[in-house]
């Protein structure tokens, strides 16, 4: 057969299975569409008959700085010592869960702007200005006058460029675990006047999630995939999530890659067969139906017992006051009979 | 009847906010059998001739016909089955064999999923065989030297057997050994196979010797017309060309010999 | 000169052109048949190999299951599930797209007569990646056929791309190739530059662009391999019954013009079908480099440039190399995944020094 009679059978077949087809949605093993996340179980934040332990819809006051501490220097993330002459009245923070570590401490009052992300508690939706996280402009900070700020990135050198403006800047980097937490919030303490607060959350925090770890205890603890977007990047050891799910004594099926956020191959979730899946990326739509409806996911153990959970990603991204929250939360998806 | 005939030919572009007239008013006449050579000084319009016979530029005025055939109203294949050129300093693609080369010239022949059949071959084997490359037909045009490659060239033209063929300055860059057998066998295909061939000749004696009747051109516009003793007069010549030349009948076959003269 | 050179007919006097020919151009279905031997076997290795052990028995028992010869019931469900329901759609759309991208690409070269030319150059990979930022950074999520927003944005990116493109470098009705791939590189800076900006913004979704501007199979699905097939089919089938135009034109645009070709019209279909077909690959597939540029210059390296031999093949060792890749991309990291475009990224390389080398020595263009 000469190569052009081959090409003409191939336009003809083509064109017989597009007849065919007609306007089929193409059905044959192709997952079904949803249009809207649903069907998720999400984890509720009101079954604990406590209330959250940090709860963004109620407000949180200010006390009075505690004068005595000061003049106070303090090493932040960095390794920079930073002296602070006397209480701020103007701190500007550039990152949500600093903000809310502010509040629960008690400086409420001498926050003068929040980033773009900062959306808790409520008082921060009073403030009037806003900075862009992730590329803020010196300009606009400085033009705030504060006397504090308050950041966790250093994008393009942005720390010293802020320190050779004239600002007094504490750099203090996403937490790596737990413990790193609770040194940040004495640190953010110790710089605001409210160590004693700041101490008393501490503890409160090791308490509660004191209590949590001794529950699980003895326990074991279910295989799980964190999702944190519908490309399969997840999370590993090195993150901040996955410290907390270490806490619970859960196990994490991406341990074996060795990254903080690798991105997992479908096929190899398909056989770490996962006990639970916890979808941080809901946000893009993704729900227990679509998972459901990938390729071969339906063989997986958490997929067949209805065990696919959304997570509010505020929660648990946020290395602050909110970490006991977000235990919880996740303890009730991985131990669901505690 | 003509078989390529053109009439009150005016070609005009506009460069530079002026209006440039490339050619003026250029009637011609070529009949089957015969060479014509179209020559005349650098920028007398030769080339945009070629242009405009082929379609490429569209003239402000005038016509040009194959036969009967106006050629802005044919198609690209249909006028490619009429005229085929031969154009100067031709790109080829080094890493294809010649016989590939010339079978390209079968294009306007074949429709778009037919493939190159007997006809076809016996069409480039006559062609090849003319110009004498058959002996590197499946030689790579890389591996040719510059007489071999354009000799490849004609015989693509002829392969693409019209009634037509137009050639543009066929014989730049060849030696005097390769020059005379180039035009020697275009001069062949028009006496044997009854085409009608014009060619851009740069040299005069070359265009002299082989031609039947020459075409002298100047400022885009036709000065002298006639057989090659007719228009290569020295008045005429030195006018056109701005230079001492001289004419004198070459001793063996009489046409004339044009030779660049010392003014002094 | 070629690598594989055909003996020199000893005596062409007496050869008939038939023969010769036949000489010259070499064996047209043998060759292609090696090509579809290389596709399947890479078919069947993408089948077999994976992150996660599969014995090859297995995977041939879950394989003629499916055919309907021998039972599978001794394989595990998920080792069945991994082989059927995850691998094959994601070998078969590797092999869709790298047969896409290496086919565009030979398109391209010919059409331009240049070394370097493919889709990515007048824009298709920054506009893919274009479009599908901006659905990521608009967090939106409307599903629609069965696909999401993502590949849809990618193509319509990609197309917008090309035409905004060929609408700056058209002059009268002709194409420049010169302006057309000046405009290419303007427009793909303005569009890397636009993504850049809206990426600066929404850091935390970078993974997710990533895996478009650095391809990946990772989520391949069956409706994705629908999506892109009435892009790619009619593509490969008009560039196919082409083959022998796009060899004269390969000659200059004058030549082919004499030749009785309508060039604009030409090149106005060619480059429009493989931008289609380049735009659904990417859309489905991320922008992977390098396919369109290594595959059909390593024809030409073995077998010379004919597009009769080298556009189909290219369909055939395209779809071989990137599911070759992808395998690397899904193994290398084992149970991480490497974005596939990185991979031919690190094959590109060392291949365009070989080729630079080879260039000095001769043409094999």
């Amino acid at each position: 057969m000469t190569f052009n009679k081959l090409l003409l059978l191939m336009t003809a077949a083509f064109a017989l299975v597009l007849a065919a087809c007609g306007d089929d949605d193409g059905d044959s093993g192709s997952p079904t569409a949803t249009t809207t996340a649903g069907g998720t179980a999400t984890i509720a934040a009101s079954a604990e008959p406590a209330g959250p332990f940090f709860d963004c819809d109620e407000p949180h006051p200010g006390t009075e700085a505690d004068a005595s501490y000061f003049p106070v220097t303090v090493t932040d993330g960095g390794g920079t010592e930073v002296t602070i002459e006397q209480p701020s009245a103007k701190i500007v923070s550039l990152d949500a869960a600093h903000t809310e570590t502010l509040y629960a401490i008690g400086a409420g009052d001498q926050v003068l702007a929040v980033d773009n992300f900062s959306n808790c508690p409520v008082e921060v939706s009073a403030l009037s200005a806003r900075i862009d996280a992730f590329s803020p402009s010196l300009e606009a900070v400085t033009g705030l006058e504060p006397d504090l700020v308050i950041t966790a990135f250093d994008q393009g050198d942005f720390v010293a460029t802020m320190r050779g403006a004239g600002l007094t800047v504490l750099f203090l980097p996403s937490p790596a675990d737990i413990e790193a937490t609770y040194e940040d919030i004495g640190l953010v303490g110790e710089a605001t006047g409210h160590p004693d607060e700041a101490g008393a959350i501490i503890t409160a925090m090791i308490s509660e999630i004191g209590d949590i770890e001794a529950s699980v205890e003895g326990e074991v603890g279910p295989t799980f995939y964190h999702e944190s977007d519908n490309t399969y990047y997840s999370v590993g050891p090195g993150s901040f999530i996955a410290d907390l799910y270490e806490v619970l004594g859960a196990e994490n099926i991406a341990d074996s890659t060795g990254q903080a956020y690798p991105q997992l191959s479908a096929e190899a979730i398909i056989a770490a067969d996962p006990e639970v899946i916890i979808l941080a990326d809901e946000g893009f739509g993704e729900s227990a139906d679509t998972v459901a409806a990938r390729p071969g996911w339906n063989v997986i153990d958490a997929v067949e017992n209805d065990r696919i959970y959304g997570l509010d990603p505020d929660i648990a991204s946020r290395a602050g006051p909110r970490i006991v929250d977000a235990l919880r939360l996740l303890q009730e998806a991985l131990y669901p009979d505690l | 009847m003509p078989r390529l005939s053109v009439e009150e030919l005016t070609v005009a572009y506009s460069s530079g906010g002026r209006d440039i007239v490339a050619l003026r008013d250029v009637t011609l006449h070529l009949e089957a059998g015969e060479m014509l050579g179209l020559v005349g000084p650098n920028g007398s319009g030769k080339t945009t001739f070629i242009r405009a016979v082929t379609g490429a530029v569209k003239p402000v005025s005038g016509a040009v016909r194959v036969g009967a055939v106006d050629v802005t109203l044919v198609s690209q294949r249909d006028l490619a089955l009429q005229i085929a050129v031969v154009p100067q300093d031709p790109v080829l693609p080094p890493a294809f064999a010649a016989l590939e080369c010339v079978l390209m010239g079968r294009t306007p022949h074949l429709r778009l999923l037919q493939n190159e059949g007997p006809r076809d071959l016996e069409a480039a084997r006559r062609a090849m065989t003319a110009t004498d490359t058959w002996q590197f037909a499946d030689r790579l045009l890389g591996e040719l030297s510059g007489g071999e490659k354009q000799r490849v060239v004609v015989a693509r033209a002829l392969a693409q057997e019209t009634p037509v063929l137009l050639l543009d300055e066929p014989t730049a860059h060849l030696d005097i050994g390769h020059q005379a057998s180039v035009l020697r066998l275009v001069r062949d295909a028009a006496r044997n196979d009854g085409k009608a061939v014009l060619a851009v000749v740069h040299d005069l004696t070359l265009a002299a010797q082989y031609c039947d009747r020459l075409v002298m051109l100047r400022s885009g516009a036709v000065v002298a017309s006639g057989t090659p003793t007719q228009v290569l007069e020295v008045a005429l010549l030195r006018e056109v060309y701005g230079a001492a030349v001289d004419v004198f009948p070459h001793p063996v076959t009489g046409r004339p010999v044009v030779a660049s003269g010392d003014d002094g | 000169m070629n690598v594989l050179r055909r003996t020199r007919t000893a005596d062409l006097a007496a050869t008939t052109a038939d023969e010769l020919l036949d000489a010259v151009r070499g064996a047209l279905w043998p060759r292609l048949a090696l090509g579809t031997a290389l596709l399947l076997t890479a078919v069947l290795l993408g089948l077999a190999i994976g992150p996660t052990t599969i014995s090859p028995l297995d995977t041939l028992r879950v394989l003629l299951s499916h055919a309907g010869i021998a039972s599978d019931d001794s394989v595990s469900t998920a080792s069945q599930t991994i082989i059927w329901e995850v691998r094959l759609p994601r070998v078969l759309l590797a092999a869709v797209v790298g047969a896409s991208l290496a086919m565009s690409g030979a398109t391209y070269q010919g059409v331009f007569r240049n070394p370097l030319a493919d889709p990515y150059l007048i824009g298709v990979a920054t506009g893919a990646a274009l479009g599908a930022t901006i659905v990521v950074i608009s967090d939106t999520n409307v599903a629609w056929h069965g696909l999401s927003l993502l590949p849809l944005a990618a193509f319509l990116g990609a197309l917008a791309s090309v035409a905004v493109v060929y609408g700056v470098a058209r002059v009268g009705p002709t194409v420049p190739v010169t302006t057309l791939i000046l405009a290419g590189v303007a427009v793909s800076a303005l569009s890397t530059a636009i993504t850049s900006y809206l990426m600066i913004h929404n850091t935390t979704n970078a993974g997710l662009v990533f895996s478009v501007t650095l391809g990946s199979f990772n989520t391949a699905t069956w409706s994705k391999l629908l999506w892109v097939l009435p892009y790619a089919i009619p593509a490969a089938i008009v560039i196919l019954a082409h083959r022998r135009i796009i060899n004269v034109l390969s000659l200059d645009e004058e030549q082919a013009r004499y030749l009785g070709i309508d060039v604009e019209r030409t090149k106005l279909l060619l480059l429009g079908v493989s931008s289609l077909a380049a735009a659904a690959a990417v859309s489905v597939g991320g922008t992977i480099g390098f396919v369109g540029l290594i595959v059909p210059h390593a024809i030409r390296l073995v077998w010379g440039p004919d597009n009769r031999f080298l556009l189909p093949m290219s369909m055939l060792i395209g779809g071989a190399f990137l599911i070759t890749a992808d395998i690397f991309a899904r193994t290398l990291d084992r149970p991480a995944e490497i974005p596939v475009g990185i991979i031919t990224a690190f094959c590109g390389v060392p291949f365009f020094l070989y080729l630079l080398r080879r260039a000095k020595t001769g043409a094999y263009w």
